[in-house]
């Protein structure tokens, strides 16, 4: 018997151990940001260039995409006007779906369907690998009522290719022309 | 049955039975406290909240760059103003204290929104940062970014939640 009491070991006592962690785990736990905000790259706007259609002239060759985002379609066309038949890429249209959210307060949402980013995102990189493999430079063309969470949502289908690597990182955004196609009809 | 195997047997439940009551163990749940304790420190290595303005809430995107410590323009449902930067890129006070009044309506941004900007003489252009509801209209967003460019800051950074990809 006494043999064994030698060898009982005193626990530490962990008890205000316990105490501080269960203060602290609740106060970072409130403290804690789940949602962290990130910053897309630097977006420039044509003003500051001093027009896009003065430097677009002086190189008439090169090839400058431009992507109109129009309510029914994003619209895909050279800057400087060319055509480039064959492919069929340079002008081309990829339609949009939009579908309307609930948010939490409530309040109706449009959004653009993820299938219509994809397509944009595949079509520019076929152009991209096509003709213009070193290009990075892109014009996101606007109307007035589109939204901010389609501009972002299309900048985030431009800038990269599905693997992740950099497909048109230096956007430009700029007023839409008017749409013909609608021209006529509703508008 | 052996009479020592019976000997054994008694013994042990004797022993057992004399065994003083153990207490809690906390072993496994210390360890538990101290897993989350690491994990907690460690998300809250950069504390870039989103400011706790009414009516914003920023549209979701692949992008993972780090917000920059700059002027940062808050356009929310209702209208627009200027964070104030004070070290981090998001004073946390300022949007909270920013009543409905102080907004910028967005029929007077062209003209109010400049006098709360300063000009900038950054070379090749001042960063600044908008951070928007994600229904705001391009026609609101454009002419902030448009007073933005007359104040010099022509290098504008979108600020977005880190969420999953849309394609």
């Amino acid at each position: 018997m006494r043999h064994k009491k030698a060898h009982h070991v005193e626990e530490p006592n962990l008890i205000p151990f316990l105490n501080l962690l269960v203060i602290l785990i609740p106060y970072m736990l409130l403290n804690a940001v789940f949602s962290e905000i990130t910053a897309l790259p630097p977006v420039s706007l044509p003003s500051s260039s001093a027009g896009g259609a003065s430097s677009a002239s002086s190189q008439d060759q090169s090839l400058v995409l431009d992507v109109i985002l129009y309510k029914d379609r994003f619209y895909i066309r050279d800057r400087n006007g060319q055509q480039r038949e064959p492919e069929k890429l340079i002008p081309s249209a990829i339609p949009i779906e939009t579908y309307e959210d609930t948010d939490k307060e409530g309040k109706k949402v449009t959004r653009i369907k993820a299938t219509a980013y994809a397509a944009l995102k595949e079509r520019l990189e076929t152009i991209h690998r096509q003709y213009m493999p070193k290009a990075s430079e892109i014009g996101l063309l606007m109307e007035k009522d589109t939204n901010y969470d389609m501009l972002i949502g299309t900048m985030d289908a431009v800038r990269e290719d599905k693997t992740g690597h950099n497909l048109f990182n230096s956007i430009t955004v700029q007023d839409a022309p008017p749409d013909e196609k609608a021209g006529g009809a509703s508008k | 049955m052996s009479s020592s195997s019976v000997k054994r047997h008694a013994r042990a439940q004797r022993r057992l039975r004399r065994k003083p009551q153990e207490g809690l163990l906390l072993t496994a749940l210390i360890d538990i406290f101290t897993n989350l304790l690491f994990f907690l420190l460690v998300l809250s290595q950069n504390p870039t909240k989103p400011p706790e303005a009414e009516g914003l809430r920023l549209p979701k995107s692949v992008a993972s760059k780090q917000l920059q410590d700059q002027r940062t323009v808050v356009i929310t449902n209702a209208g627009v103003f200027v964070l104030k930067v004070q070290g981090k890129a998001v004073d946390k006070d300022a949007p909270q204290t920013k009543k409905k009044e102080e907004l910028i309506p967005f029929n007077s941004i062209s003209t109010r929104l400049a006098s709360q900007l300063p000009k900038t003489n950054a070379q090749g252009g001042g960063y600044i940062t908008i951070m928007g509801h994600d229904q705001t209209s391009y026609e609101v967003l454009k002419q902030v970014m448009q007073v933005c460019a007359n104040q010099g800051y022509s290098k504008l950074t979108f600020a977005v939640i880190h969420g999953g990809s849309r394609t």
